[in-house]
């Protein structure tokens, strides 16, 4: 019993001694551990400070050197000129520009993609008048079509009632295109019930001088306004007194005579054209064409007039066929100011009896204030006709009829959209001096855009004399009237529609 | 003899005395380029521009003086991006000129560097005909200006390649002083960053970009195409709510729409701003035209900024 216990109380001091060796350890131990913590933070701390003066070493670097590009940048706002010196010092180069003007220099590397792509769409045709640059067919010309729809209401009294309508008078198709460095070639084709090429020509684009060539069917350079397609003109209609002597007369007739003009002088042939080597612009032109105006057999001319034995209305060989001399002189006035001077003589069969020949004068004065040019402008043109013409009169022989004809007008920008335009014209007949027409009226014009225009047009017309006239000559009756006319216009562009100077 | 030999000799003389006296002709179709190429090229250029300066360029009618220079001149030195398409194609399609003709040897195209900004996502004329090639008023910017004389420079040591030794200092100095002219902008405009803007004709974005301020709209609905009553009334409602208290008009636009947008709006300032070289009397050169363009917004800027603070 009393062994047991002893050997309980062994055991026990076992035991204590046991623990006391565990905590004897455990609190060396502590220590120790302590020690061994204590060196890792040290080495973690030094790595760390290690670490510091690293990034504070590449910081510092940075900064000097932001410090020494922003010591330069801060050089470059004195003068130019010490700039210039602190260059050759080379402190500073234009690489150092362009980089710090990064967005532009990034910029250099996405244009310059763009400019291959440019460079492609010129090769392909597509030059800068295009509106379609992605038009792909290789060497295709440029089109454009111009579409003109008049509405016309007029108080004239007659047998025909067709003249109030409504009519989309033209669809004008523009075809034009480089054909090879040494010419340009334009057409123009035109209609409404038939289709027509009212001008198809080319035309030189690198002679030397100064000099152009062109050849073909055009509208000739003769008067002010005969190379104005109809749709850019300031009214709807040309001037009568244009249309009179650069104009080819049709008739109808049935009852009364329906008199109307193809306004316009389309000469077949050639005009060499030359810009005179003085400061101001002034182009001469020699024109020669195959015939002038209506002297053809279908004409109101031949059928009602009547022609001299062996008289040939084409074919006439190189003595008779018509012939121009031009001159067009531009004066600026100041830069808001400007004068046209033109003046015109043509020569119709210069070797046959039935010669004609026209002069004519005409006068564009020009406001353009350079500030306002968008809102504000004005043209004022006159021009004045003199004809000299030889034909028969039926049963009576050649003679000789001088005819006079004057037309003005102003057109005046009343802002971006509007503009307002007023229109007057008096002529004798070409055809007969006695019998003369006048002619007043006013467009209001307002274009929403670039590509459209609406306009409404009011005049007065006196052309009854001229009427009456043709119906002396093919016996029908004779009456008096005069009218008003009302006209809406609206005209729309489609694609490319590039004006040279007219 | 000894006459007629003195008489050749006299003509080879004068002959060779005025080649070498020839100076070369230059048009610009604005301005702005003829100021950079007397600049870069100096006495051996004589410049002439077809644009004088207030104009608008999409309204500047072509002249038959604009075909006497151009049929003259040795070089023509255009802003490109199509933004003389009022007067330079029609005029190069009247003259007989092959070597300036678009893409041609002495037709210098200044957009070459410049990346267009508000380029249309569609080229479609029911978005304005105007700028199917992205803004194309590249000049109001003189970091794009910098990268214009660069194409002069390069474009003309290429085509007079005996002059390129003489020119390069000139065109190092001159884009030196357009360099400096944005470092001392840069500094002027500052306080000024977010400012946000109204224009009337589109384009604007090459400006507020480089001086950190914000294009907000247009008057022009889009680039030619005048302001309707439905983008008048959008416009004010635009203005309303971004808070824009600064309309900058170009001196070729009226300020008839710009007015009444502003007195709808209420608390809206209206200034003018020149848009070329020449535009305003004080703008005779590049340099002077940039630093009354930039400095006349920052200063409204600023009034406008230091009266909101109040």
């Amino acid at each position: 019993m009393e062994s047991e216990n002893l050997g309980k109380g062994v055991f026990n001091m076992n035991s204590w001694f046991k623990i006391y060796l565990v905590i004897s350890f455990i609190l060396f131990s502590i220590p120790l551990y302590a020690q061994e913590k204590e060196d890792q933070q040290q080495k973690i701390i030094k790595e760390l400070q290690i670490q510091i003066e690293e990034i504070r070493k590449i910081y510092e670097t940075r900064i000097a050197e932001l410090e020494a590009r922003m010591v330069k940048l801060d050089s470059l706002i004195t003068p130019a000129d010490s700039l210039a010196e602190k260059k050759e010092a080379g402190e500073i180069g234009l690489e150092d520009i362009f980089k710090d003007l990064a967005p532009a220099e990034e910029a250099t590397l996405k244009s310059a993609q763009e400019i291959e792509m440019q460079n492609i769409l010129v090769d392909v045709g597509q030059y800068e008048e295009s509106k379609f640059p992605w038009f792909p067919a290789l060497g295709n010309p440029f089109l454009g079509l111009m579409i003109e729809v008049p509405a016309r209401f007029t108080t004239q009294k007659g047998v025909y009632e067709s003249v109030n309508q409504i009519e989309m008078r033209e669809a004008e198709l523009n075809i034009y295109s480089n054909i090879d460095p040494f010419i340009r070639a334009f057409a123009l084709i035109s209609g409404a019930a038939e289709t027509s090429i009212e001008e198809a020509y080319f035309l030189t684009a690198s002679l030397p001088y100064d000099l152009q060539i062109r050849g073909g069917k055009f509208f000739a350079n003769l008067g002010r306004l005969n190379t104005v397609h109809t749709h850019d003109l300031p009214f709807v209609d040309q001037p009568l007194t244009m249309q009179n002597f650069l104009g080819e007369l049709c008739i109808e007739e049935d009852k009364e005579v329906l008199l109307d003009f193809e306004p316009q002088y389309k000469g077949s042939g050639a005009e060499i054209l030359w810009l005179a080597p003085t400061s101001i612009y002034w182009k001469l032109l020699v024109g020669i064409y195959n015939q002038f105006t209506d002297r053809n057999p279908e004409s109101f001319y031949a059928q009602y007039l009547g022609a001299p034995e062996g008289f040939r209305f084409r074919n006439r060989g190189i003595k008779n066929f018509g012939y121009t001399l031009g001159s067009q002189l531009f004066f600026e006035l100041g830069d808001d100011h400007s004068l046209r001077i033109d003046t015109y003589g043509n020569l119709d069969a210069p070797n046959h009896d039935l010669k004609r020949s026209i002069e004519i004068f005409g006068l564009t004065y020009r406001w353009f204030p350079l500030e306002y040019g968008m809102y504000k402008g004005m043209e004022w043109t006159t021009e004045l006709y003199a004809n000299q013409e030889r034909f028969l009169k039926a049963g009576t022989n050649v003679e000789t009829q001088n005819t006079w004809g004057i037309y003005s007008y102003i057109d005046y920008k009343l802002g971006r959209r509007f503009s307002l335009s007023a229109l007057s014209g008096w002529s004798q007949f070409r055809f007969d001096r006695d019998a003369e027409a006048f002619q007043f009226g006013s467009a209001l014009s307002y274009k929403p855009s670039e590509r459209q225009r609406i306009r409404a047009q009011i005049d007065y017309i006196d052309k009854q004399d001229w009427k009456n006239s043709v119906s002396r000559a093919i016996g029908l009756p004779t009456k008096d009237s005069d009218f008003w006319q009302f006209v809406l216009q609206w005209t729309v562009v489609m694609g490319s529609h590039t004006h040279t100077y007219k | 003899m000894k006459l007629r030999f003195l008489l050749i000799m006299g003509i080879m003389i004068f002959s060779v005395n005025t080649s070498y006296a020839q100076k070369i002709k230059v048009v610009t179709s604005t301005p702005d380029l003829k100021d950079m190429v007397e600049n870069i090229c100096g006495e051996d250029v004589e410049v002439e521009t077809l644009m004088k300066g207030p104009e608008n360029h999409h309204a500047v009618p072509l002249k038959p003086s604009f075909l006497v220079k151009l049929s003259r001149c040795d070089v023509l030195v255009v802003n490109g991006l199509e933004y003389e398409h009022a007067f330079i194609p029609g005029a190069l399609l009247s003259i007989n000129k092959p070597n300036i003709q678009k893409g041609a040897s002495h037709y210098i195209d200044c957009s070459k560097y410049i990346k267009p900004c508000e380029v249309p996502s569609q080229l479609d004329l029911a978005l304005g005909d105007l700028h199917p090639l992205g803004g194309s008023h590249i000049h109001i910017d003189p970091g794009n200006g910098i990268l214009m004389c660069r194409v002069i420079y390069e474009q003309m040591s290429s085509i007079y390649s005996d002059y390129a030794e003489k020119w390069k200092p000139q065109y190092e100095n001159y884009v030196m002083q357009i360099y400096a002219k944005i470092q001392e902008l840069r500094e002027y405009v500052k306080g000024t960053e977010g400012l946000k803007l109204i224009f009337y004709h589109p384009g604007w974005s090459y400006l507020t970009d480089r001086f950190g301020w914000i294009k907000t709209s247009y008057v022009e609905q889009r680039a030619g195409i005048p302001p309707t009553p439905s983008h008048i009334d959008n416009l004010i409602k635009i203005i309303k709510g971004e808070g824009c208290r600064l309309m900058t008009i170009e001196v070729c636009y009226s300020l008839d729409i710009p007015k009444y947008v502003a007195e709808r709006v209420g608390n809206v300032k209206i200034i003018r701003i020149p848009h070329h070289v020449n535009a305003e009397p004080e703008c005779d050169t590049y340099l002077k035209f940039i630093d009354v363009l930039v400095k006349r917004i920052a200063d409204a800027g600023r009034d406008i900024m230091k009266n909101e603070r109040r």
